[in-house]
């Protein structure tokens, strides 16, 4: 089957062909929700981010530099709405357990075991910049050159942010 | 304590990034250091397990919602009236009711808190505008529903400024509110629904100065206008809606006035004018008090009626133009607007030779001149900017040099330089520089 490249699909949705940005919802929905999910810690908020993050890119799509990869501009617009769904609900200095606890029980949609419970609650300790770059290169696999282009950072801050936040959530991790 | 670089060399290694040399230095340090051996270690279990981590699967609506939202269309085999959908906001209901509903109604805003708290500062403005455009109440039910803002509201709205706290509303009174017939037909129009769905209309629903400029008596006519309200249906136009330059413009009285000018609301349903809106640059100059002047001369609403106008709007030397403040400060000279009524002169606009003539520097300076603008209101000079030799030569670095100099304006203002300015001879001239 002919699976057509994302710059293609994106010159026919701005001709007028909104099937193929169907098929780009289609082809990236689960990794932008999961860029949400593992930022934000909440499933139906994360949904909403999602939402959000596809409309913004339909609606910017003629804003789109289709010399670069399009899912790292959907990421950056992802990434960019949790940082400012998590702003918005002032944990940005002080994310604690509230966040991954009672009122939106995460453990229902993280618990595939309680291995990946105990790591997104440890994410979650982490600091938001620290969070961000855990997930998108674990989570997204994408590598130092992409994360700098999705946060428009230096690789080498990229790495050096990396790098402390892999030794902190490392400590987390001892510390259960 | 491991040293930095010795850190760095344990990660990159990890991701697979490391040199052959920089893997060889990392594995003599390794030898002699058992705590750099335990880190490397503990890090190469963390990204395991890390990279062990399962995608969650996302919520089963979302992809057809979005596509719902993308399209405007929404699904038949769930669709729900908008009407009932807004009632369902403000109706109580059990947690397996919502639960219901929520499977039943993928409908993107109304599903999840985030999106409730979102509609509910949509339906305020919503009602806002249907009251404040005059649309509600009807003058002869005056005690039906009449709530909103309570018993000051008739001349509380139409004489200051509305806030949010100024509309409050319970869910009773918003049902009730609901019920009358004009608004049903408001928001179950395709244009409001369409609207409705994307983000940028809503966010802008919810900004003061949206709210603000619904308390002008110009805003709230445009509001009632055919033309507006299509506009409303573009893409292009809800997404600008969402620019806090464009919303900043709402509250200047010139965009006011210029959205009671049918010329100018007709402009907004033309595709040229809309993609314009969305521009930076549009919006950059929409913040400049000349350009919102401009806006409201006759001469430029006139131009905006003007196919060719509106296309140059849309084209990237114009939209660097109308961002140059000689270029602003040229829109409030009578000349310059007289000149956007001639056809000459928006063919000219049309061209790429002009458009590039105008994101010069020299051209700019030209354009503030008072003898070149007087040249450019006269037929001669009209004329030559339909030839595509006079255009070239527009484009060429002596003539704009030229344009420059005090002598050659002058020249300019002369008839018999215009009229020579128009002979194929002159015309070939300037071309050849």
């Amino acid at each position: 089957m002919n699976v057509k490249a994302d710059s293609d699909l994106v010159k026919d949705c701005i001709s007028g062909n909104k099937q193929a940005f169907e098929t780009l919802i289609e082809r990236y929905k689960k990794q932008v929700f999961n860029v949400a999910l593992r930022i934000i810690s909440n499933y139906d908020d994360a949904g909403e981010i999602t939402q959000t993050t596809f409309i913004k890119a339909f609606e910017k799509l003629h804003t789109f530099d289709r010399t670069r990869k399009f899912f790292s501009w959907l990421y950056r617009i992802a990434t960019n709405e949790s940082i400012n769904y998590l702003k918005s609900r002032k944990n940005i200095e002080s994310l604690d357990e509230n966040l991954v606890s009672s009122e939106h029980n995460p453990e229902q949609h993280f618990a595939e075991s309680e291995q990946d419970e105990s790591i997104q609650q440890a994410i979650m300790r982490l600091t938001p910049e620290h969070r961000v770059v855990i997930v998108l290169c674990h989570f997204n696999n994408l590598s130092y050159k992409e994360i700098g282009t999705i946060l428009d950072l230096p690789t080498r801050t990229v790495k050096s942010r990396l790098f402390s936040a892999r030794r902190n959530l490392r400590e987390i991790l001892n510390q259960e | 304590m491991i040293p930095d670089k010795y850190f760095e060399l344990i990660n990159k290694e990890i991701d697979g990034t490391s040199t052959k040399a920089e893997s060889a230095r990392l594995k003599k340090y390794l030898q002699q250091n058992s705590e750099a051996r335990q880190m490397q270690k503990s890090l190469r279990s963390l990204t395991q397990r890390l990279h062990q981590v399962q995608l969650v699967e996302p919520p089963g609506y979302l992809q057809k919602t979005i596509a719902n939202m993308v399209s405007g269309a929404s699904s038949p085999t769930t669709h729900r009236s908008f009407w009932n959908d807004l009632i369902a906001q403000f109706t109580p209901s059990t947690s397996t009711h919502k639960e219901a509903y929520m499977e039943q109604t993928p409908q993107g805003f109304f599903s999840g808190k985030r999106g409730i708290l979102v509609l509910s500062g949509a339906v305020v403005a919503v009602i806002a505008i249907v009251y404040l455009a005059g649309l509600y109440p009807p003058a002869s039910t005056e005690n039906a529903v009449g709530t909103i803002g309570g018993a000051q509201k008739a001349s509380k709205y139409r004489s200051e400024q509305l806030s949010e706290s100024d509309v409050v509303l319970s869910p009773t009174q918003i049902q009730e509110l609901l019920q009358n017939d004009k608004i049903q037909t408001l928001i179950k129009s395709p244009e409001f629904k369409q609207a409705m769905n994307s983000d940028a209309f809503r966010a802008a629903l919810n900004s003061d100065a949206l709210r603000a400029a619904l308390n002008n008596e110009a805003f709230r006519s445009a509001l009632n206008s055919d033309a507006f309200r299509a506009a409303m249906n573009s893409d292009a136009f809800r997404s600008s809606m969402n620019s806090d330059a464009l919303r900043a413009a709402l509250n200047s009285d010139a965009l006011r006035a210029a959205l009671n000018n049918d010329a100018f609301r007709s402009a907004l349903n033309s595709d040229a004018l809309r993609a314009a809106m969305n521009s930076d640059a549009f919006r950059a100059a929409l913040n400049s008090d000349a350009f919102r002047a401009a806006l409201n001369s006759d001469a430029l609403k006139a131009a905006m009626s003007n196919d060719a106008f509106r296309s140059a709007l849309n084209n990237e030397a114009f939209r660097q133009a109308y961002n140059n403040e000689a270029f602003r400060s040229a829109l409030m000279s009578d000349a310059f607007r007289a000149a956007l009524s001639s056809d000459a002169f928006r063919a000219a606009l049309n061209s790429d030779a002009f458009r590039a003539a105008m994101n010069s520097d020299a051209f700019r300076a030209a354009l503030n001149s008072d003898a070149f603008r007087a040249a450019m209101n006269s037929d001669a000079f009209r004329a030559a900017l339909n030839s595509d030799a006079f255009r070239a030569a527009l484009n060429a670095d002596a003539f704009r040099a030229a344009l420059n100099a005090d002598a050659f304006r002058e020249a300019l203002n002369a008839d018999a330089f215009r009229e020579a300015l128009n002979t194929e001879a002159m015309k070939q001239a300037a071309k050849s520089e």
